[in-house]
Order: C-alpha cells, then sequence, then structure tokens
C-alpha cells in the first residue's frame, strides 16, 4: 500500500481586529510571518499552504508540514499586523485532515 | 487534561473585561490581573490578583512587600538593577521576577549565573513575557530571543521554575495557550516542557500561595484547622 512521505496538519484560524481581507492577503500574511521567523529554507520545509479563507468569518485552513507544526504555530502567534494595521491571528484548531477539521469547527463554514 | 493559567495581563478597567471573556475564549481557566480593581471585576473566569512592583532600590523593595505580600496573590518583581535583583532573587516573599527589555534588545540586568543560584534557594519563578517579543523585528527580535536562550539555560540548570505569559494590554495583544507554548521552539524547549509553563508552573504557584492566604496558615505544614 502506498505511504505518503510527508504527513499534513491542517490549521483552523480566526483573525481578530480587522474585517473584509481577502485570500492573498491572508496568505501573503502567513508567509511572510513564516519567513521572517524560519527563513526561506523554514519556509519550504513547512509546505506552508493556504487552503481556504472564508472573509464573511474571519476563519481559514492552512496547510502545513506534520514536523513544523509548532514552528507555523509560533510564527503565526508572532504577527501583530496585517497590512500595516493592528490585528492577530488565533490558531482554533489542528487536524491532520481537513474533512476533520471542518467537522470540528462547524459553527463555522 | 491540562489547566492552562496565562498570569500577566495589564489590561485596563474599561478593556479588563472583554480581555477576560477573549482569555476564555482561547481556553484559560485562571488569569492573573494587574489591576487594582480586581474586586469590582464580574467574570466567569477565575481571576488571581498581580502585583507588578517595580522598586529603584532594594529599600523600596523591602518597603512594597511588607506593604504588598498578604494583600494580592502573586507578586512579581521587574528587576531594574542589579542590587534590586540580588535581593529579589533572595527574598522568599517573591513570586516571580522579570528583567526589563531594552530598545535595542541588548540588556545589562538579566538571569545571569549568580542570580539563578539565588533564585534557585527561595523559590523564585523566571517569567518570560511574550509581549517582549511581539511586533520586533530584525536585529531586537533576534537579541531578544538569545537572551532569552541564555536565561533559559541558567533557569534550567539552577532547577529555577519557568513560565510564559502574554503580558497583554490589549485584547489584540492575548494569544492562545498553545500558542504562548509554541513559541519555546524558537528556544529548542520541547513541547511538553513548554506546555507545562503555560499550566503546571503558573498552577504551582498560585496554588501555594493560596494555601499561604489562606486564614489557617501559619507556616509550610502547620495551619489551624
Amino acid at each position: 500500500m502506498p505511504v505518503r512521505d510527508h504527513r499534513r496538519r491542517y490549521l483552523g484560524f480566526t483573525v481578530e481586529g480587522l474585517n473584509n481581507l481577502d485570500n492573498k492577503i491572508i496568505g501573503d500574511t502567513l508567509f511572510d510571518a513564516v519567513s521572517k521567523y524560519l527563513g526561506v529554507k523554514g519556509l519550504s520545509m513547512a509546505n506552508l499552504k493556504l487552503i481556504e479563507f472564508n472573509p464573511e468569518y474571519n476563519f481559514g485552513i492552512v496547510r502545513c508540514s506534520n514536523t513544523y507544526i509548532r514552528e507555523v504555530q509560533a510564527s503565526i502567534a508572532l504577527i501583530d499586523n496585517i497590512m500595516g494595521k493592528l490585528a492577530c491571528i488565533h490558531v482554533d484548531r489542528v487536524s491532520g485532515t481537513i474533512r476533520a477539521l471542518r467537522d470540528k469547527t462547524k459553527s463555522k463554514p | 487534561m491540562r489547566k492552562f493559567i496565562d498570569l500577566n495581563l495589564k489590561g485596563t478597567r474599561k478593556n479588563i473585561p472583554e480581555m477576560l471573556e477573549q482569555a476564555d475564549k482561547l481556553g484559560f481557566s485562571k488569569v492573573g490581573v494587574a489591576t487594582s480593581t480586581i474586586k469590582e471585576i464580574e467574570s466567569s473566569i477565575d481571576i488571581i490578583s498581580r502585583i507588578n512592583l517595580i522598586p529603584r532600590n532594594t529599600n523600596e523593595l523591602s518597603r512594597d512587600l511588607k506593604k504588598y505580600r498578604r494583600r494580592f496573590e502573586i507578586v512579581s518583581v521587574r528587576c531594574n538593577s542589579i542590587n534590586v535583583a540580588r535581593q529579589a532573587a533572595k527574598d522568599h516573599r517573591v513570586d516571580i521576577i522579570s528583567f526589563p527589555k531594552h530598545k535595542n534588545g541588548k540588556r545589562r540586568i538579566w538571569l545571569d549565573k549568580q542570580e539563578a543560584n539565588l533564585a534557585s534557594e527561595s523559590n523564585v519563578v523566571y517569567e518570560l513575557l511574550f509581549s517582549d517579543l511581539l511586533g520586533k523585528v530584525g536585529e531586537v527580535a533576534s537579541k531578544t530571543i538569545y537572551n532569552w536562550s541564555r536565561e533559559l539555560t541558567n533557569a534550567r540548570k539552577y532547577d529555577i521554575p519557568v513560565l510564559i505569559s502574554s503580558g497583554a494590554s490589549s485584547l489584540l495583544g492575548l494569544r492562545g495557550p498553545r500558542a504562548l507554548a509554541s513559541l519555546m521552539v524558537l528556544l529548542d524547549v520541547d513541547e511538553n516542557e513548554a506546555l507545562d509553563m503555560v499550566s503546571v508552573t503558573p498552577m504551582k504557584l498560585v496554588e501555594r500561595n493560596r494555601r499561604k492566604l489562606d486564614e489557617g496558615f501559619i507556616s509550610p505544614g502547620v495551619r489551624v484547622v
């Protein structure tokens, strides 16, 4: 049976302090934060990808490598502004599959 | 299941209720609040009264400790001079010591070996403030992490308990317990030890002090029944 080389984790997050954000802004913010604290090499190892972001609920899902979960969480915790405006991002849930994450955060889309 | 504590919220009378609500939502079971109006605050979360002393000299430290020790559950000392730092590390009435940050990230006073040696004999806890790193970039951020790393090495060497708290003064400065613990990845601390810094260590400190402030308490191991 084929086994995937790199296991992944999905982080459900909420943005506080700002509204009407889009995927690009959130994606750029996350990538900037991770590269700021882990460097470009760390960013590549973390295998970061923004899966989705819903501006209506300020809720999104980002994917990263299983082994870099704490590093990504730390980088996200250190975000204190988005596009120069005060804001923060809280990681609500971590899961191994998108489906499980969506089930756990049913109140959100 | 772990219970998480953030021992350092520095909100004002105006924003503290919403900060407590947010802390509850983020998963904290208790929070330490450094506000004089703590008795007027109503919240579902367990509030721990805390005072942050910033004495200018050792006389002021002794006077403040005499005045406030029995009135607050947690007494923290921000050591602005080497004499204050040494005295605070020796004094059993001090619960937490922390050191001031400098604008360029450099520190003259820090948890060096002598300080750590004194602190290890008096049950003082060393506190890392998340707010010291939040919003810092480049040289300042790297120096802050470097300082933390040096201090953590000394704290571990001399068995000084370490705790992490947010030091938040506004709603956007608050972070969840796992986010605070994840910061320790920058200092190569493993996950369980990092989670202990936001749960077990502060919990032990609070329980010990609440027992001491109980009416029947006489000395450790002796109480009126």
